[in-house]
């Protein structure tokens, strides 16, 4: 018989699967959501793995967790989802969508490492061929932590602890001293400025003030935001947050001004600097209006 | 075989005491360790296809034999600083890399018997 490092790995864990106990008044949902970090999806997965008919679970029940290997399905979907979104349209990107959602109906079944392989496979399909070299990068820094960042070519494979972690390109993993790999979260793609087009010019009637009415910026959204920040410089800075893709500034003085934004993970990591767009307030010329023909 | 470097690289070879300046293409063995000053880079090629090129103030040794209890053989430890690896072809060639903290492994699958 033969096993891949992978293999032998789950094997090892799976000896020590953790557990949790049910508390009185606690659901199903609530119980994935605090461990899984997913209320609906988690449940799912919860009942398949303790074999649960429904969400109604009475207190007292002790149910298992999922252990290690989910984390690696979710490391091998994430790069997967990610590979098959950027893939050109075609056959191949058809047929690695449809592998990406049986990897994932796998996942909500609580079938990890067949979730890992589908995922695996969705990957292959609509990444470069395998002609293209391997690289990656290993730094060890004083304190002997490890991080491998995969480059390009074939996912290379980070052990530790027992644990194996893939690590596909574009990803990187850490490893400290006496812990298992950690996937550390990549800095999302720059997001792109849509409106108001770069260099527009935008005519007001200044309000007793003088300042211009409201304007909204938008913004093309990014798939791993979780926020955005924009930054904003001309007769009046700005630096500010905005949760969804589009931010009402508010009334402003006429002249040029320059805005980008920056979008933020879930795990604070921020994207470079989307390009530097530019419009200019101007205000209308006043209409004189005169009484009367006559100076006195 | 240390194959090509900038600046000040040192090599120390197992059965020696003192570090002494690497020369291009000059061949690395078992429990060599090989050393790069500020500044400095060096590329290393394997046998098995496999190039490593170390940044500034990095210390590897190459395919320790004295490796740690229950962590097999690797072609080279990294004991600190950074590396660049390339692997031309995967489905051929392989490299394993040992850290103090995790070992990293590319190339052809690693199948156990």
């Amino acid at each position: 018989m033969t096993y891949t490092a992978k293999t032998l790995a789950v094997l090892l864990l799976a000896a020590s699967a953790p557990e949790v106990t049910v508390m009185p008044g606690e659901t199903l949902v609530q119980i994935a959501k605090r461990e899984l970090g997913d209320g609906k999806g988690g449940a799912q997965e919860l009942r398949a793995l303790n074999g649960l008919q429904s969400d109604k679970v009475a207190p007292g029940t002790v149910l298992k967790l999922p252990g290690p290997d989910r984390g690696l399905a979710q490391s091998a979907l994430k790069a997967a989802r990610s590979a098959v979104n950027k893939a050109v349209g075609g056959p191949q990107k058809d047929r690695a969508n449809e592998r990406v959602k049986e990897a994932e109906q796998l996942f909500r079944s609580a079938r990890y490492p067949e979730a890992s392989k589908a995922a695996d496979e969705a990957w292959a399909l609509v990444s470069k061929g395998p002609l293209e070299p391997t690289r990656f990068e290993v730094d060890v820094a004083e304190s002997g932590t490890t991080k491998v960042v995969a480059k390009s070519g074939k996912p290379v494979r980070v052990e530790a602890q027992g644990v194996v972690h893939p690590v596909y390109p574009g990803q990187e993993v850490a490893v400290e001293s006496g812990k298992p790999p950690e996937l550390v979260e990549a800095a999302p793609a720059a997001p792109t400025g849509l409106s108001p087009k770069s260099g527009s010019k935008l005519p007001f009637k200044p309000d007793d003030t003088g300042l211009s009415p409201e304007l909204k910026l938008y913004w093309g959204p990014v798939n791993e935001a979780k926020e955005y920040e924009i930054e904003l410089s001309g007769p009046r800075n700005m630096s500010v947050k905005a949760t969804k893709s589009e931010f009402t500034l508010p009334p402003l003085p006429a002249g040029r001004y320059r805005w980008s934004i920056r979008a933020v993970g879930a795990a604070g990591t921020k994207s470079e600097p989307s390009e530097l767009s530019s419009f200019e307030l101007v205000a209308d010329p006043l209409k004189l209006e005169v009484k009367g023909a006559e100076w006195q | 075989m240390l194959a090509t470097f900038t600046g000040e690289v040192s090599v120390k070879r197992e059965a020696g005491d003192e570090w002494f300046a690497g020369a291009e293409r000059m061949d690395l063995f078992e429990n060599d360790k090989v050393r790069t000053a500020r500044s400095a880079t060096a590329q290393v090629r394997f046998g098995n296809g496999s190039t490593v090129t170390m940044a500034e103030d990095a210390l590897i040794a190459i395919a320790e034999t004295r490796s740690v209890p229950g962590r097999g053989r690797t072609d080279l430890t990294v004991v600190r600083g950074r590396i660049d690896a390339e692997l031309e072809n995967s489905a051929t060639d392989s490299l394993s890399v040992a850290t103090p903290t995790a070992v990293v492994r590319a190339g052809r699958e690693i199948v156990f018997q």
